[in-house]
């Protein structure tokens, strides 16, 4: 046998299925028409779209990108009805006293902490605001973390932290909750994304109030520790918040 | 809805930026061969989802796609490669299903309603199960030239990789896929 033979062997399996059905075709034709119809003109926008409710998140997404540009050192620390903000021999600790807070309160505090940050929130997400696929590489899921439908007054079951995955924003069923889960279960989800995994220490309640520790050097908690939050830290990358202290 | 016909798809996927209705030809053009990749790795079911979502991805990033190339089709299918990686345990699971019993689940999936089980012959069970070992990586790279008849610098492209990084996991998975069919390394002797 030849060296292409295995190649030709491969072009024989299952080449003989039947081609796209008729009603298929019509029907994705008709999705891809509809949507041609709806949708602008591509444009670049923020790599991450926040909503109010994942104000906590945001901060601490902030606080990771931006740590080479502390403008301070020693014990620097910021505190506001909102959140404070503090840096440790550890890394950082963001403890979040209102996850509802005006993003102005965020900002105020990391700025005050000496963090040199920007800091792009948007008012709010609504089901139609689909992740934006323009800052993603070709095929990549796009994806977003939010706190759904997190209001104050929610029940903490419509709170969970969620992967809304490429598309599917309208489709709450295909949202992946991470919240509760363990370690082990985050991470494969998260590869099942296509996402990238780092970790943080601390716990964030259904209403976005906690305490997130961000390790100063690489740290991964045991496989059966719990995930009680997350956010993206890149738009490929996934930072899950376990209950597991650091080290 | 009128149609420009007769034009290149980088003129077309440009003018599409203007003219949204224009991306529709793209469909026409590739939906099937789309489809046809697609559905030999995870079957018409998935396959039907996977090809709607592929042409919504390409739309809404067809800012980014260079109208200098003669051909959109690798990009459509790299595009469609990362969608099937969703389902790559789907993927997994028919394949060693067909390995195991020789019944393939992806054939089976197109009867509808009629039960015509063929047993697959030993040449396919074995390429199942070897294809079903292989990394994704390989897996894509092997699929992208042998079923979406893509060159090296397609797939590289397609799937942002080095030329050099595509080209040792051609080797990695001919190899494994000649062993299980019984033979030897099939690049033994090549440079």
């Amino acid at each position: 046998m030849g060296n292409t033979d295995e190649i030709a062997a491969l072009q024989t399996f299952r080449a003989d299925l039947p081609e796209l059905g008729e009603r298929a075709e019509a029907a994705a034709r008709a999705d891809l028409l509809a949507n041609l119809a709806m949708r602008p003109t591509p444009r670049r926008r923020p790599v991450l779209r926040i909503g109010v409710g994942l104000a906590t998140a945001a901060a601490a997404t902030a606080v990771w990108a931006s740590a080479g540009q502390l403008t301070t050192d020693g014990e620097a620390r910021y505190s506001n009805a909102a959140v404070e903000v503090a840096k440790s021999d550890d890394g950082w600790t963001i403890e979040i006293k209102d996850g509802s807070a005006d993003p102005a309160a965020y900002r105020e505090a990391l700025t005050g902490a000496g963090l040199n940050v920007d800091l792009d929130f948007v008012s709010a997400l609504t089901p139609l605001s689909a992740p934006d696929p323009d800052t993603l590489d070709d095929g990549l899921l796009a994806s977003e973390i939010r706190i759904q439908d997190c209001a104050k007054g929610d029940r903490p079951e419509n709170c969970d932290v969620v992967v809304v995955t490429s598309g599917k924003a309208k489709d709450s069923d295909k949202a992946e909750t991470l919240r509760g889960l363990t370690v082990a279960e985050a991470v494969k989800k998260a590869e099942d994304l296509n996402l990238g995994v780092s970790f943080a220490s601390g716990t964030l309640n259904a209403s976005g109030k906690g305490t997130i520790h961000i390790p100063a050097k690489p740290w991964t908690p045991s496989d059966d520790a719990k995930i009680s939050g997350a956010y993206l830290s890149t738009p490929t990358k996934l930072t899950l918040i376990t209950e597991e202290t650091l080290p | 809805m009128e149609l420009v016909t007769g034009v290149g798809d980088g003129e077309l996927v440009r003018g599409s930026l203007e003219a949204p209705e224009r991306f529709a030809e793209l469909f026409d053009r590739y939906a099937r061969d789309v489809h046809g990749y697609v559905a030999r790795r995870l079957g018409a079911q998935y396959a039907d989802d996977v090809v709607a979502e592929t042409f919504l991805v390409a739309f809404r990033r067809r800012e980014r796609f260079d109208a200098s190339r003669d051909s959109a089709r690798p990009w459509l299918y790299g595009i469609a490669t990362n969608l099937v990686a969703r389902h790559h345990r789907a993927e997994k699971r028919f394949l060693r299903a067909l390995e195991r019993t020789g019944v393939d689940p992806v054939a089976e999936a197109f009867d509808e309603g009629v039960v015509a089980r063929v047993d697959a012959g030993e040449q396919q069970r074995a390429l199942a199960g070897a294809l079903a070992r292989l990394s994704r990586g390989e897996r894509d790279v092997l699929l992208l030239v042998a079923w979406g008849g893509l060159s090296y610098e397609e797939v590289a492209r397609t799937l942002g990789i080095a030329i050099g990084t595509v080209r040792s996991r051609m080797h990695r998975g001919r190899v494994k896929v000649r062993a299980a069919l019984g033979g030897v390394d099939p690049t033994a002797g090549e440079d």
